[in-house]
């Protein structure tokens, strides 16, 4: 369209930017969500693996893994 | 004990708002010139201002002419003889032929990052010496009344209105389903 002085433009407008501001801070968020549920599976992770040390220790040393040791 | 948290709930979650603004607004803005070229031929038959009023009458049209010149003028003008005996609407006497709904033109363009814009325009309504005189008829320049064509009509709002919300819902469907 020619921008000269033969045209009377009219326009309708759409702003999303403000919406576009909000969706990345909300990204940011979940990327955010996201890395701390990474490192809630990395502690899960090693949890698991110092349990089952300990039940291997336990079974060891006769004891039922979950069942308390003897009291010293 | 499980081992593994399930974050595909949260996977989603980012898929979707990446999605949201990720959207092609296109589309939408292609549909808005639609909207715009038609209100305005549906406003021009109708003898509609760019507020949705009707425009002032005109007088000197249809009248009896015993001879009419149908010479077609530089500019896309008709003779005197030949105006005064059309009885289109006011600033439309050829009705859909007219100038101001063949000359109508529409273009969309995103301005910035997230700012979209439709627009109706009218290009080249020029007299026999080349003058944009529209712009006469809009302000009612000399002894002409006033018949203003420019503007976003209501409707035309309220329309842009619904396809806007229509689109965004497709989308979101789309994006769900993704």
């Amino acid at each position: 369209m020619r921008e000269d002085r033969n045209t009377f433009p009219m326009t309708i407008d759409l702003d999303v930017s403000e919406m576009l501001a909000r969706l990345e801070d909300m990204q940011a968020r979940l990327e955010g969500m996201q890395a701390r549920a990474d490192r809630l599976r990395d502690t899960i992770r090693i949890a698991r693996v110092e349990l089952d040390r300990l039940a291997a220790a336990a079974a060891a040393r006769g004891l039922d893994p979950g069942e308390e040791g003897p009291s010293r | 004990m499980a081992d593994q948290l399930d974050l595909r709930g949260l996977d989603r979650i980012e898929r979707y708002v990446m999605g949201l603004g990720e959207i092609a607004y296109e589309p939408l803005m292609n549909e808005w010139e639609h909207i715009l070229q038609e209100d305005n031929r549906r406003s021009a038959m109708a003898g509609l201002d760019g507020s949705g009023q009707p425009l002032q009458p005109v007088t000197y049209r249809p009248k009896p002419v015993k001879r009419v010149n149908y010479t077609i003028l530089r500019n896309n003008n008709l003779t005197s003889s030949h105006y005064r005996s059309l009885s289109g609407p006011p600033l439309a006497p050829r009705g859909e032929r007219s100038r101001i709904v063949t000359n109508f033109r529409t273009a969309s363009a995103e301005l910035s990052d997230g700012r979209w814009t439709a627009i109706g325009a009218w290009e080249d309504v020029l007299s026999v010496h080349g003058v944009s005189f529209l712009r006469y008829h809009f302000t009612g320049s000399g002894n002409l009344p006033v018949r203003d064509l420019r503007g976003i009509r209501p409707n035309v709002k309220v329309e842009a209105r619904r396809t806007l919300r229509e689109f965004l819902l497709q989308y979101f469907r789309y994006l769900r389903g993704k």
